[in-house]
């Protein structure tokens, strides 16, 4: 951290901050959605499968205090390992969660909030 | 063509040929391959050919309707033989076609002509994204298998 003034900061820092919201709508009613983020099938079936997913692993336990562990490979990339704990789950409305994500020698710390409005 | 060749065939030759060609050819790896580089091939012609704003600008009036090359030159003040030179390619890589009835060639939006860019547009988004769009067709998939739950025929009250 021994850095003079003037010199360029060159290096990546080690820890990157990011929010970002993605919004979507699906024609079904927020309770269908919201089964299909309870229903431990159901949340297999759109997380960790489908064309080019290989699954190891999948426990799912979903109610507040409960958790989620996958680890899966996608196309050619390396493993990648999923751990959330739900924090809160309010039926048919939002669901908190954190997550910690491991891919390679990268990892990722996320707080992801679903929340499910008419 | 086939049913010509199969007449001309007969009896066990005509068998034989069907078998052929029920073949998945695409399981062999050659063919995979070459598969992916005409693909690759595909998706550069289509960037190339809308990249230039003139022939973007020509894909957007076709995408309103059939146009004849005058109307699609109108907008632009250039020569017609540079307008059709545009047209050429935007026609060589499958985005449009045309049409010549009379004196009046008339082009059109090819159907699916957009779909090796829209494929390619896919592929590339996040993971976030590509879960959130298999939600979609999970959830249209039961949409079809049970048509409403109780919960929802008491909120559709």
């Amino acid at each position: 951290m021994s850095r003079t003034a003037g010199e360029p900061l060159t290096d990546q820092p080690a820890v990157i901050h990011d929010t970002f919201r993605i919004e979507k709508t699906y024609p079904q009613y927020p309770a269908r959605v919201f089964h299909a983020f309870a229903d431990k099938g159901t949340v297999r079936r759109w997380r960790v499968e489908g064309d080019g997913f290989k699954l190891h692993e999948f426990t799912f336990d979903f109610c507040a205090g409960g958790s989620e562990a996958s680890r899966f490979s996608y196309m050619d990339g390396p493993e990648i390992r999923l751990d959330s704990h739900f924090h809160d789950v309010a039926p048919n409305s939002r669901i908190d969660s954190a997550r910690g994500r491991e891919e390679g020698c990268r990892g990722l710390l996320e707080k992801p909030a679903a929340e499910l409005r008419r | 063509m086939a049913s010509a060749m199969g007449a001309m065939a007969g009896g066990e030759g005509d068998v034989a040929s069907t078998t052929l060609v029920k073949q998945p050819l695409d399981n062999r790896p050659s063919l995979m391959i070459l598969n992916y580089m005409l693909n690759q091939l595909a998706v550069d012609s289509n960037f190339r050919a809308l990249a230039e704003p003139t022939r973007r600008a020509m894909v957007e009036r076709l995408s309103r309707g059939p146009a004849s090359v005058s109307d699609l030159a109108r907008p632009f003040d250039m020569s017609l033989a540079a307008i059709v030179q545009h047209l050429k390619v935007l026609e060589e890589c499958g985005l449009i076609r045309s049409e010549k009835v009379g004196r009046v060639r008339t082009c059109r939006i090819e159907t699916g002509g957009l779909n090796t860019l829209a494929d390619w547009v896919a592929e590339r988004r996040s993971l976030i994204e590509r879960r959130l769009d298999r939600l979609g067709e999970i959830l249209a998939e039961t949409d079809q298998s049970t048509k409403t739950t109780p919960n929802e025929a008491k909120e559709a009250k």
